[in-house]
């Protein structure tokens, strides 16, 4: 049987047929062509060139060489017949409702375009992690270079371009990891869908992360020095000036902003039309109200990314001047663009995370979440309050004046519905009866992570305090304490939470709990020090320090040390479980009431045989005369939770 | 167990932990330290922040410990806990004790801010008025790829690698850039200022006595931006009124034979080369 | 082979290639870094320690992946070697020689055309001393902005040539100073005419990556 992974799975002869433009399409073919066509760019691009560094070539090759690997992948199978006039064949059609039975022989289809959500979900979340372990063993360089106050092995340069590389893949891995993961897998599941609104969509949002993460990469091989020297913010008219490396960085975060919008359409619509008979906004789970008020952010924020790194592709490539005062553009125009996305994206990392511990939380509570429609206006409330504090990264800047005061109370004001999130957690917790499994203990730590970097960013909101903290260790401190502390603590909360349902097998326990209090304590003890080294006064993104916070730097980078290795115990755990125990794990281990853990394991094709009426709520632990969460059959009871 | 109980024990070691804690912030000298009225102006307010984020803090902190000790499942009790899903007054509570701080916390910025950007109030009180406050003295800052340079347009519009401003008198930065974005930062002056090609940004500093300050680059600017400082013996130094005076004399000399190539003093500059 | 022993072929397999392109990647990095070059010292009757720095500016290297970009060579046992990272001896008096080949192209802020920082501020241009010229005459300039020493170097006047070794056309200027180094530590020096052609300001390119026009002095 040939390798072939063609749309839906199903392999076919070679023959001609009108559902295929060429003889087979798998991951090899289409990289083969999206070579090709990104030469072939490249040479058109030099072609356009007005200096002489060749941006024009470099961005136009990265441009038609993804839409190459794309078609070459096989998402224009039914768009050009149809460009075409020609019919399109039954088999195109069939694939996108038919879909094929999991099972250890298909594999290959995790290696191609997949209509299936849970595939999908895999697929992002094996790639994103992988990314996650790329950008840590950059930050493990980053703090080997910090352990000397005169700078240690990589030149200024190198240092730069390193620190950029591990934030913007961290970026790229924050923005995907939970919404893209547990989102598509578990979105449709717990709203009682067959399959997504735009199962195709979710493929190609898909694809242009393994697109995004080499495009970025490929610049350490261009130009002296390598990577791009803006750091994750890619300042223009720094941007402008920069070397080759530049141009990767443009166009691989434009993917991934083009990839958040995409999902979020998608989620977005899959929720608002697909729910089942019976799930009211009421009955929704938190991570579903999660869901959606994330994703207004991200249907509408990154677009505006994607212009702004366009408007620097310009001017590097043709030599526009949007961004350069002389020729009348605006260097603070830059700044204004890209925060007025920056904000609302680091809202996209951490509201997942907020779904994802309230989610978790009545599970090991064993209590309905307490107060869930003051969490939903949290959320949402963020949500919308996230688009009216963006100038708070760029007080410093030159903005008019009377925007400062503004921009403060705003900030500030958005730390009532982000502390709404403990007053569930206090309340949920209140007389219950906690149990101490594994993804308890990591929502635990996410409360008390997330508790430390929302009260710091509450210093950087004061202005006067921002002037001696921005552009500091600080600020490095308070957004790591928020996005590793919070979002990513979160992932390994959701991960052994819901690891059972999406491989069959429990993650190992001894192996969980080193992995707990390795990660707990070392994070800690990585982070907390970073308030007392920008305190001081030490800036970011610098090689040389004062000597007298040499003993700090070393006392953090030790333990970073040891926290990337808690994160190797995390993947060998991993690993392990999924690949080498034999054990199966029971369909409902946690006893929780939502909805996907009714579902055997593994989770069929089209998840349900009949769309389920829903008939009482998630939460409603301790209520003894509660319905389970569906009916299946009508009339019937619903499939025992084990 | 009642519930007065669970929650006067961890109210208690609540109150002990956040006085003792407030206690010691108070006695803390937060950085950057009080050289100027900027600076002492940031380190009190760090001190309030701490404060209030400490109480906060080890309140959350505190309530969520004993919870979670206290209401773990007993091994062998696989029951649920009561099906409490809300109080009203617990949330209005608390929303309208968020809202307070949260509010507290902006009058207080935005007060302390009006008192770091107004020039008026930047000088101590006794000095709102006086005719020098009218009268900054104005260093005009000029960051480049990747070295400070500074103007004194009222002494001629000489150039100087160093800077040197007087103690007891109000001075204006004007910071520009002539290329990329970079960020002026004098850590114990207390003040930060974006320095932006085509804008002119405008700080002010109080300097209340002598020192010497170390002066860094805050904002991402190339290759050397984190050896865009003036450190070492190319410190800042705030002298005293004589000894500024008498250095500016010795600095027109020194640099006065370039000022017949410098542009003319402006808020902004456009050298050229530009483009290619 | 058993399923189990098949998967652990595949980690391992994963492994081992993991760990190789973190070496390769690692070694890319590092290859970045260049080698240092430490002028002879010497050391005069009244004990004062002496070094030489004998430096050359080319408008183009010549070889090198970037063979067009504007760089300084060193000269290192009597062949020239490109490096822009250097080693000198602490409170030394260091006599710098550097043959400039390159054309005149200017300063973006014209303070930095003044000589600062030498002994007696100046700099000898094929024996002339030289205090301050016009901005718009140097081709580059030789810097160390944490020991003040700022040392515009003259360019060619109307240059046909391209300005590097080898061309029996070439003309270059010797221009010669000195200055002090202070106690051990590490510094960098870098020129401040944007000399980098095809990139914005002038400033990308060379001017931004070290081993062309910017480099670590190593102060031991």
């Amino acid at each position: 049987m040939s390798q072939t992974a063609t749309l839906g799975g199903r392999s076919q002869a070679a023959s001609f047929s009108p559902r295929r433009l060429f003889l087979s399409q798998n991951l090899l073919t289409a990289t083969i062509i999206g070579i090709v066509t990104g030469l072939i760019g490249y040479w058109l691009g030099a072609q356009l060139e007005t200096t002489d560094n060749g941006d024009a070539g470099i961005l136009l090759g990265y441009l038609v060489g993804s839409v190459g690997f794309l078609v070459g992948l096989g998402f224009a199978n039914e768009l050009i017949p149809r460009l075409l006039g020609r019919p399109v064949s039954v088999e195109v059609k069939a694939d996108a409702v038919e879909l094929e039975a999991p099972s250890p022989r298909n594999w290959t289809r995790y290696f191609g375009i997949s209509l299936d959500h849970k595939v999908v979900g895999i697929q992002f979340g094996v790639g994103v992690v992988f990314l996650f372990f790329v950008a840590g063993f950059q930050a493990m360089m980053i703090r080997t270079e910090l352990l000397h106050p005169k700078g240690g092995p990589w030149p200024a340069g190198q240092y730069t371009a390193l620190v950029g590389l591990h934030g913007l893949l961290m970026m790229f891995v924050a923005t995907l990891v939970i919404v893209a993961t547990f989102g598509n897998y578990f979105v449709p599941l717990m709203i009682g869908a067959k399959r997504m609104a735009f199962p195709r969509l979710e493929a190609l949002a898909f694809w242009l992360v393994p697109l995004a993460a080499i495009i970025l990469y490929s610049s350490i091989f261009q130009g002296s020095g390598g990577g791009f020297p803006t750091g994750w913010t890619g300042y223009a008219p720094l941007a402008v000036e920069a070397r080759a490396g530049m141009d990767g960085y443009i166009v691989g975060f434009s993917f991934i902003g083009i990839a958040a919008t995409i999902a979020g359409i998608n989620l977005l619509t899959t929720i608002f039309t697909m729910r089942a008979p019976g799930m009211s906004w009421s009955r929704l789970p938190i991570f579903v109200w999660a869901m959606v008020a994330v994703e207004f952010l991200s249907v509408l924020a990154p677009p505006v990314l994607a212009t702004t790194l366009a408007l620097v592709g310009l001017d590097r490539s043709v030599q526009s001047s949007f961004f350069l005062p002389s020729n009348g553009g605006s260097a603070f125009l830059y700044q204004e663009m890209f925060w007025f996305f920056g904000h609302p994206e680091v809202y996209i990392f951490v509201i997942p995370a907020f779904g994802i511990a309230l989610e978790i939380l009545p599970v090991f509570a064993r209590k309905p979440l307490f107060g869930y429609r003051l969490a939903v206006a949290g959320m949402v409330g963020v949500a919308m309050m996230s688009w009216f504090v963006w100038n708070h990264h760029i007080f410093e800047s030159g903005i008019a004046p009377g925007l400062r005061p503004f921009f403060m109370t705003a900030t500030e004001f958005i730390s009532i519905p982000t502390g709404v999130v403990f007053l569930n957690l206090l309340g949920t917790i209140w007389r219950a009866k906690i149990q101490f499994k594994l993804p308890m203990l990591f929502v635990a730590a996410f409360f008390f992570n997330f508790l430390i970097g929302g009260l710091t960013g509450v210093f950087l909101s004061d202005v006067p305090l921002d002037v001696t903290l921005h552009g500091g260790f600080f600020v490095v401190g308070h957004f790591h304490y928020t996005i590793v502390g919070g979002e990513i603590f979160s992932l390994y909360a959701a991960t052994y939470y819901w690891f059972p349902k999406l491989t069959g097998k429990m993650l190992n326990e001894r192996l969980g709990k080193l992995h707990f209090w390795t990660a707990f304590i070392f994070f800690n003890t990585t982070f907390l020090p970073f308030f007392a080294v920008g305190y001081l006064g030490q800036p970011r993104r610098v090689p040389v320090y004062l000597p007298s916070l040499q003993a700090l730097n070393v006392w953090i980078s030790v333990n970073a040390f040891l926290f990337g290795f808690s994160n190797l115990i995390w993947l060998v755990n991993i690993i392990y479980s999924w690949a080498f125990v034999k054990e199966r794990a029971p369909l409902n281990p946690w006893n929780s009431r939502s909805l996907e853990w009714q579902l055997p394991t593994p989770i069929p094709a089209d998840n349900f045989q009949r769309i389920p009426t829903i008939v009482a709520g998630p939460y409603e632990y301790g209520n003894p005369t509660a319905l389970p969460v569906a009916e299946f059959t009508p009339g019937t009871a619903p499939v025992p939770a084990s | 167990m009642s519930t007065r109980r669970h929650l006067i024990v961890p109210g208690l070691v609540w109150a002990v932990l956040s006085i003792a804690a407030d206690l010691t912030l108070t006695h803390l000298n937060l950085p950057p330290g009080y050289a100027t009225t900027t600076a002492a102006g940031q380190s009190v307010t760090g001190q309030v922040f701490s404060m209030i984020s400490a109480t906060v803090g080890i309140a959350v902190v505190v309530f969520a410990v004993y919870f979670l000790v206290v209401f773990r499942g007993r091994p062998g009790d696989a029951g649920d806990g009561p099906p409490v899903r809300g109080d009203v007054r617990l949330q209005s509570g608390w929303l309208v004790l968020s809202t307070v701080i949260v509010l507290f916390a902006a009058a207080y910025g935005s007060i302390e801010l009006e008192g770091q950007v107004t020039p008026q109030l930047v000088v101590p009180a006794s000095q709102y008025h006086s005719a020098a406050t009218r009268h900054p003295l104005i260093v005009q800052v000029i960051g480049q790829q990747w070295q400070w340079t500074y103007r004194y347009p009222q002494y001629g519009g000489f150039e100087s690698p160093v800077i040197r401003i007087p103690a007891n008198r109000l001075v204006q930065f004007d910071v520009t850039s002539l290329d990329v974005i970079h960020g002026w930062w004098a850590y114990t002056l207390g003040i930060k200022v974006n320095a932006e090609p085509g804008v002119n940004n405008v700080g002010y500093v109080y300097a209340l006595k002598p020192s010497r300050f170390i002066v860094e680059c805050s904002s991402l600017c190339g290759l050397w931006h984190g050896y865009m400082r003036n450190t070492g013996a190319q410190d800042g130094e705030v002298l005293s009124q004589s000894a500024f005076a008498s250095w500016v004399k010795g600095a027109q000399r020194y640099y006065g034979p370039e000022d017949k190539y410098l542009p003319k003093f402006a808020l902004v500059y456009y050298p050229s080369p530009t483009t290619y | 082979m058993t399923s189990t022993g098949r998967k652990l072929m595949i980690v391992a397999g994963g492994l081992a290639v993991v760990v190789v392109a973190a070496a390769l990647y690692i070694t890319q990095w590092l290859s970045y870094i260049q080698p240092e070059q430490a002028p002879a010292v010497t050391v005069s009757s009244s004990g004062q320690k002496q070094a030489n720095l004998e430096l050359a500016t080319l408008g183009s290297i010549g070889f090198t992946s970037h063979a067009t970009w504007v760089a300084y060579l060193v000269r290192q046992g009597g062949r020239w070697v490109h490096s822009t990272n250097w080693v000198l001896p602490a409170h030394a008096l260091v006599h710098v020689t550097i043959l400039q080949y390159d054309t005149q192209t200017g300063l973006r802020n014209p303070f930095l055309s003044q000589v600062r920082g030498t002994v007696g501020s100046v700099e000898y241009v094929d024996g002339h001393a030289v205090h301050y010229m016009d901005p718009t005459l140097p081709a580059h300039t030789f810097s160390i902005p944490e020991l003040g020493v700022n040392v515009p170097l003259y360019g060619i006047p109307n240059a046909t040539y391209p300005g590097t070794f080898g061309n029996p056309h070439n003309t270059h200027e010797t221009i010669t100073f000195s200055f002090r180094t202070g106690g051990k530590g590490l510094l960098h020096w870098q020129c401040f005419v944007p000399c980098a052609a095809g990139f914005l300001f002038g400033n990308g390119g060379p001017m931004q990556t070290v081993g062309y026009m910017d480099g670590y002095i190593h102060v031991v």
